[in-house]
């Protein structure tokens, strides 16, 4: 971004007066973009009427109306002050199109009824699930979130150790390493017969597929990572006076620690697909359940809805993690950026 | 504060290393060798690449152990890597995670020092000229400054040995002369025995009280020299050209002409 902005100023600098002004105007005008779309959508969503069946289409039209508000303030904000154009300058474009495609997206199903029901519903179905379901969607959240940490969070502190001890002890690595290479590569979802059979509640079942689908890659890129750390740093610890205790803990686990957060991030991975699966299969609530309960009645608006908030919040669970990393790991240089 | 050293003889007897090769044969690194170094001594050890030098100094540091002979220091045998013989590598080796001041702090903190010696870890910043750098960790820093941060980080200890292979090996050449200065400043204050690995002469001339010139395959030592060249040295002094010419002749590469 930065190139840009430089590439930017250079031309600003380069260009004589009247083009400054054009650069200016236009950099407002796209600041405008996200608004006019909206107003347009609005406008084709309150005037154009509706071929599909929907219980009210008012909420939705409040639901543009408050973006559009949103967009408006803030395209207003920045014509006054211009240090926070830049910030929305860039962000304007991809609004823009996004809201664009959402309208197109209305006028083929609500508007026009190009698009087969009750297979792709429109924008304001799906909306509808969000306000007439909201309590069930939110215990959802409550109880996937629940199952997400507690399996997650057993998963690393059981994988941390794991990898640490194979990384370091020859014989710990000796008698592990073949149950790791086999239990390992297997689906955790494949012992969904298995968990439910054999753990009391489906609850605890879940959160031992998880943990195991975490298990797996923080284990093995942990033992990667102290298993590689270079000699010399524990040569230069031991003439400093360190024992094994401080070579374990001080020197071997924070120079392993770019490793262990790919397999952080690898065991998140892993335990969306194991949390959404095992949901479907066997818990009675959750995101999982939620989708497999609504495609069994054949509603398919609130299908997307909960597919909708599983992207929000599996996305945001993604950057917590890269947050952490990015404090954890600002020693490193040539961070990639989430 | 000169101090007169009292502690950091090093006495090495009949010391030898034979390193197993991958195909179970042996190689042998180091014939053995006769070694004896005064407390507060300054000693160079030169030769060409395979001589034996690195491995030398990884015996005394405790990181190898002998295939034959004694090392001792102040009369008792080194039995392993000990924060009382200090190292420092040709590359800084500074633990990238923590920043200048937890690097130099390491030796304190791994024996459960710190808490009550922080001020120690300031003041061997300060020695080394990098109080303004405490909190920037090391790939920000330069070749130079990394490389005194190493040293600061060996000396925090207080070693009675400071082992420094081919520690400016890597710097330009100014770079590398102000560093040598200063390390000559840090001995003269602290009368710690020295042992630097070098490969350059002139390092070597302009540094040390005794050279020991080793040779090549298998390492052994060829000669030790006395370089009575009176302190503070002058690096265009004509006593320098003589030791020059005799090192350059038992190093075998000396002139033609």
């Amino acid at each position: 971004m930065s190139r840009n902005d430089a590439a930017g100023a250079a031309i600003t600098a380069a260009a004589g007066d009247s083009d400054v002004k054009k650069v200016n105007i236009v950099a407002a005008l796209v600041c405008w973009l996200p608004a006019a779309v909206l107003a347009a959508s609005l406008l084709m969503h309150v005037g154009l009427p509706n071929r599909q069946l929907v219980a009210t289409a008012a909420n939705y039209s409040l639901l543009l109306a408050v973006i559009l508000a949103v967009y408006a303030a803030w395209a207003g904000v920045a014509l006054l002050n211009p240090d926070r154009r830049p910030r929305l300058g860039r962000h304007a474009p991809l609004a823009a199109v996004a809201f664009g495609l959402l309208a197109l997206y209305e006028l083929v199903t609500l508007k026009l009824n190009l698009l087969p029901l009750p297979f792709f519903p429109s924008p304001v179905k799906i909306f509808e699930a969000f306000t007439n379901d909201a309590p069930v969607l939110a215990v959802s959240v409550l109880y996937s979130l629940r199952l997400l940490i507690l399996g997650y969070a057993i998963g690393t502190l059981l994988g941390l150790p794991t990898g640490i001890m194979m990384g370091w002890y020859k014989q710990f690595h000796y008698w592990v390493n073949p149950l790791v290479r086999v239990i390992g590569p297997i689906p955790a979802t494949a012992w969904i017969p298995v968990a439910m059979a054999v753990f009391p509640t489906s609850l605890s079942g879940s959160i031992f597929l998880i943990a195991l689908a975490t298990w797996f890659p923080v284990t093995v890129m942990t033992w990667s990572g102290v298993a590689n750390v270079n000699k010399s740093y524990f040569e230069i610890a031991r003439t400093l006076g360190a024992d094994e205790k401080y070579l374990i803990l001080r020197i071997a686990l924070p120079a392993a620690m770019p490793m262990i957060f790919i397999g952080l991030f690898m065991g998140m991975g892993t335990s969306f697909v194991t949390l959404v699966v095992a949901e479907m299969l066997g818990v009675k609530a959750g995101l999982g359940w939620y989708i497999e309960w609504a495609q069994g009645w054949g509603e398919y608006y609130k299908v997307y809805a909960a597919l909708a908030i599983s992207a929000v919040l599996f996305s945001s669970v993604i950057s917590l993690l890269f947050t952490v990393r990015d404090k954890a790991l600002v020693w490193q240089r040539g961070l990639v950026k989430w | 504060m000169v101090t007169a050293a009292t502690a950091g003889k090093l006495t090495l007897r009949q010391v030898g290393k034979i390193y197993a090769d991958y195909q179970g044969g042996a190689i042998n690194a180091l014939e053995p060798v006769d070694l004896d170094v005064a407390p507060g001594e300054f000693v160079a050890i030169i030769g060409p690449s395979g001589c034996g030098k690195s491995t030398l100094l990884r015996l005394i540091a405790g990181l190898e152990k002998p295939s034959a002979g004694t090392l001792q220091v102040d009369g008792a045998p080194i039995a392993g890597p000990d924060y009382t013989r200090g190292l420092v590598f040709q590359d800084p080796m500074l633990f990238p995670w923590k920043n200048i001041w937890h690097n130099v702090a390491t030796g304190l903190e791994a024996r459960g020092l710190l808490a009550g010696q922080k001020d120690e870890v300031d003041q061997f910043l300060a020695l080394v000229g990098l109080a303004d750098f405490a909190g920037v960790f090391p790939h920000q820093l330069s070749g130079g400054m990394a490389q005194r941060a190493a040293l600061a980080r060996a000396l925090v200890n207080h070693p009675k040995i400071l082992l420094l292979d081919e520690p400016l090996g890597a710097l330009d050449a100014l770079t590398r002369m102000t560093m040598q200065d200063e390390i000559l400043s840090i001995w003269a204050q602290r009368r710690t025995t020295m042992l630097f690995v070098t490969h350059d002469i002139d390092e070597a001339l302009y540094l040390s009280q005794r050279i020991v010139i080793m040779s090549e395959r298998p390492g052994r030592i060829k000669d030790i020299m006395a370089i009575d060249i009176p302190r503070p040295r002058r690096r265009n002094a004509p006593d320098f050209f003589a030791y020059r010419s005799r090192l350059l002749a038992l190093l075998g590469v000396g002139e033609q002409a």
